[in-house]
């Protein structure tokens, strides 16, 4: 995962300096030569293929929406980086060279008059350019940190077997149901089965209570992807020892079921069943 | 307009929601009322309710009106209603989760699991 985020991010950079080279006056500044218009063109080209191939790579990755944002926020650092650095670059024929520099401080120990070199005006621009980078680079990693944990990598998820298939099980967040409309309380769960296996199944349900019909098994499983979600109802009357059921109805027409212990899967919702008894 | 409507329609296709049904059942004399509906609030006009007693026959049936209510007699033995909008879009009122109904209006019995009509299924 770790590699697909560094080749996004070093494939948009690529993208964007093709994109900056295309420009006579960046290329002028990193270069210290203008290109020719043919090749100009074919940087351009060259960028704008990279982006794209960035783009694709996300989508292959995250599918659609997850892999156009992610994009998105790695094109947003490249660009912020890129831009920091060629104002850096483009900065450098102002700045004295280091040899200079240390001429000037001799001459200034041997008594030599010497002019005065506006020397902190560069170093304060480059600290505010920095800070200015750092900050929304900072500011991601703090979402980073406090993005939910996916519901079923967390050690409270279920992991286990349900006639042919494993499967794992979890609450999609550890809060208490939401009470939706008519004073219902409403929880979800996330399950995803063993790879391949969901060819065989027909539907996955879950409810408080033994199922006491196939009808009524409870709230069928949806979602794209390999993980679906549930958001089941909690019964007025509902006990802690009601227990959460897992019917699961394979397309051959059997039927597994399995009961799990509320205060096992789901502490916040044992808690809430609690609270209202 | 094109850019526009690209937009407009590149941020409503993942907004995709389970549309979840609930219902709320009172008892009031002999009768119980039942007011559907989905989870944001919108009715559930014309869904399926059915009566179904603790053996697995079905005592009554018919769907919510034009106001997401149903009305049914209470029956004289313990049983369910079941709200079905579809396969695994259903919504259970066991009789002891009805409001105004008494914990012992049917003794003996258990919400879930005691007496089922052959569910069939691997345990």
């Amino acid at each position: 995962m770790t590699l697909v985020h560094a080749a996004l991010l070093l494939t948009s950079l690529a993208g964007f300096m093709a994109l900056a080279l295309a420009m006579p006056r960046h290329s002028q500044h990193v270069l210290r030569r203008p290109l020719p218009s043919a090749r100009r063109h074919l940087l351009r080209l060259l960028g704008w293929l990279l982006l794209a191939a960035a783009l694709a790579l996300g989508m292959a990755q995250w599918r659609f929406g997850v892999g156009l944002v992610t994009w998105l926020g790695w094109l947003t650092i490249a660009g912020v980086a890129l831009v920091f650095h060629l104002s850096w670059w483009a900065g450098q024929s102002e700045i004295p060279s280091a040899r200079a520099r240390k001429r000037q401080r001799d001459n200034a120990e041997t008594g030599a008059a010497v002019t005065t070199v506006p020397g902190h005006a560069p170093m304060a621009r480059t600290m505010l350019a920095s800070l200015v980078l750092l900050l929304p680079l900072g500011g991601f990693a703090w979402q980073l940190l406090h993005v939910a944990e996916k519901p079923l990598l967390r050690e409270d998820a279920i992991h286990g077997q349900i006639g042919p298939w494993s499967f794992s099980l979890a609450e999609k967040d550890r809060k208490p149901p939401q009470v939706v409309a008519l004073d219902v309380p409403l929880k979800e769960f996330v399950i995803r089965f063993c790879e391949g296996c969901e060819r065989d199944i027909r539907m996955a349900y879950l409810k408080v209570r033994e199922p006491r019909s196939l009808r009524a098994a409870g709230n069928a499983f949806e979602g794209q992807g390999t993980e679906k979600t549930a958001e089941i109802p909690v019964p007025r009357s509902a006990t802690r020892d009601d227990g959460l059921w897992l019917t699961v109805e394979a397309n051959n027409g059997e039927v597994y079921h399995q009961r799990f212990d509320i205060q096992r899967l789901s502490p916040a919702l044992a808690g809430f069943i609690r609270e209202g008894t | 307009m094109r850019t526009f409507l690209s937009a407009a329609a590149l941020l409503c296709s993942v907004a995709v929601y389970a549309h979840t049904p609930v219902c709320r059942c009172e008892l009031s004399g002999n009768q119980i009322t039942c007011q559907g509906g989905y989870h944001d609030g919108s009715k559930a006009v014309g869904v399926t309710m059915r009566v179904i007693a603790y053996s697995g026959e079905a005592l009554a049936a018919g769907e919510l009106d034009g106001a997401s209510r149903f009305n049914t007699a209470l029956p004289e033995q313990p049983f369910y209603i079941l709200m079905d909008a579809g396969p695994g879009e259903v919504f259970e009122v066991d009789w002891q989760d009805i409001v105004g109904m008494a914990g012992d209006q049917f003794p003996a019995t258990a919400a879930g699991g005691a007496s089922k009509d052959g569910m069939p299924g691997n345990y």
